[in-house]
């Protein structure tokens, strides 16, 4: 099953994956472990945080996926972590990744302990909108996905809500279906089934793979998609192309 | 190598699930993955309409010798509990109590959940219970204190602290663990068999909450040897819900 993706001729590029020190649990987030599970399910480029970033200092982490980006010979791509609480200096911490090369940035709510409704996020958001750059945004709670539509609806740039909890994703499907710059990450879907019903609800192109790995079983994310009754052009857009069109845009 | 599926759901209540006909799913994914045997509970009982759901499920274990039912009984409603226990646990084609998730009744250890324990005593059959933090594990084992001779099965839920809830168990030996699509996080079978031993994990799909492929696709990826995949998949379930071969 694992090389199904390769059989298929799907390229597959992973938009949610970590790199670092896990506070929360003892599990190996290396560089190492990410580029093993990649040569095992033929994922072309890792889209990483990196974990300092998230849990500790913005700064610090980016520069550490900076750096591990570049050891990783363009295998992992580095995604700039932004924190609203932090304020100070953010707006300059934008310039300083887009002037690095970094692509794609990405707030993390609720392992930071704010919510979308905050003002420095508003302003950080909208700095991004100003700049062309697209954002991930984490969004497990209910309501939070409103909020972020209300915020966005009238910004140009894509906007990707990731890890969507099970209880939220019927809100998170009504704001992406109504809000074009709106996308969602894929690592919420666990059914075959849902595959085909969230494309149908929402549209496909609407839909970018994101894996969760090495925190999660990347398997777990990958087999849903690959065994969906979706077509490989489907597939494709979803694996690669629709991230492929955010970022470049 | 078939499958024997220590937990799964009857029921349509998540978003990704589609209407339709609920028992002809599973039976499709049952035979699209190789699972001889499917142990499922109601979801219906566990969050809406105890008897209706049981009833469901018993239906569904008369008409087709593939699967095995769980009674859900809800600690809210002890004596339709009781009630529903002397109805089916009496029924060779069920195995087992199923305890709603701690965040939906009561914590493991209170009153309530203990009059249930001691009114499932008589049936001698394992309780299923979830764990959704590390204060659950430590109820649960101050519950099997008070009955060392029940087998306790448990269902970590997604965002548990799923190391302590492992450390706090490793000792108590009659609690085992379904590792399943519930939670996904890369490490757990590993770590399960490492700490609590290779009898003491089994598996368990969680259909049709959830795609059994997102299980098998971490029994895939987790190390583990042919001799402990096997355990996993079925042998252990065997032991623990005192399944003949």
């Amino acid at each position: 099953m694992e090389s199904l993706a390769s059989q298929v001729g799907l390229p597959i590029v992973d938009c949610n994956t970590w790199v670092g020190f896990y506070p929360r649990q003892a599990i190996d987030l290396s560089p190492q472990v990410l580029l093993t599970l990649m040569r095992r399910y033929g994922v072309a480029r890792a889209l990483f945080v990196h974990t300092t970033a998230v849990f500790y200092d913005t700064k610090t982490g980016n520069d550490l996926a900076f750096q591990v980006a570049r050891e990783s010979g363009g295998l992992l791509l580095p995604v700039a972590t932004l924190n609203p609480l932090q304020y100070r200096g953010m707006k300059a911490e934008v310039e300083r990744r887009l002037q690095q090369g970094f692509r794609l940035f990405r707030f993390f709510p609720k392992w930071q302990g704010w919510k979308p409704t905050i003002a420095p996020f508003r302003e950080l958001a909208s700095f991004l909108n100003e700049k062309g750059v697209p954002f991930l945004i984490d969004c497990p709670q209910v309501g939070w996905a409103t909020d972020i539509a209300n915020l966005v609806h009238e910004m140009q740039v894509p906007v990707i809500l990731s890890d969507v909890s099970e209880e939220n994703l019927g809100e998170v499907l009504c704001v992406v279906k109504s809000v074009s710059n709106l996308h969602l990450e894929t690592s919420c879907i666990n059914q075959p089934d849902g595959y085909e019903f969230v494309a149908a609800e929402v549209g496909v192109e609407k839909l970018v793979f994101g894996s969760g790995a090495p925190l999660h079983y990347f398997a777990s994310a990958l087999f849903p998609l690959l065994h969906s009754g979706l077509s490989d052009e489907d597939k494709r857009k979803i694996l690669v192309e629709n991230l492929r069109r955010i970022v470049q845009a | 190598m078939p499958l024997l599926d220590a937990y799964s759901e009857l029921g349509w209540w998540a978003i990704q699930n589609r209407d339709g006909d609920e028992v002809e799913v599973m039976n499709r994914l049952a035979e699209r993955y190789n699972i001889a045997t499917v142990c499922v509970a109601s979801a219906e009982a566990m969050r809406g309409d105890l008897v209706l759901g049981n009833k469901r499920v018993a239906e569904l274990v008369a008409q087709n010798p593939k699967f095995r039912g769980y009674v859900v009984v809800n600690p809210n409603h002890l004596e339709a509990s009781a009630e529903e226990m002397k109805r089916y646990l009496t029924k060779a084609n069920f195995l087992g109590v199923v305890l709603p998730p701690p965040s939906l009744a009561h914590p493991l250890n209170s009153w309530r959940t203990l009059e249930l324990v001691k009114m499932a005593r008589r049936y001698d059959c394992p309780f299923v219970t979830f764990v959704e933090t590390s204060e659950d594990a430590q109820a649960l084992v101050s519950l099997t204190k008070s009955f060392p001779g029940i087998r306790f099965i448990i269902v970590p839920l997604r965002g548990s602290d799923w190391w302590a809830v492992l450390k706090i168990l490793e000792d108590v030996t009659n609690i085992s663990v379904v590792v399943s699509g519930l939670l996904t996080e890369r490490g757990i079978v590993e770590q399960a068999m490492e700490l609590l031993g290779e009898r003491r994990v089994l598996w368990g799909s969680a259909m049709t909450r959830v795609h059994p492929t997102c299980s098998l696709g971490m029994l895939q990826e987790a190390e583990l040897t042919e001799r402990q995949r096997s355990m996993l998949v079925e042998i252990n379930a065997r032991h623990w819900l005192n399944l003949e071969s």
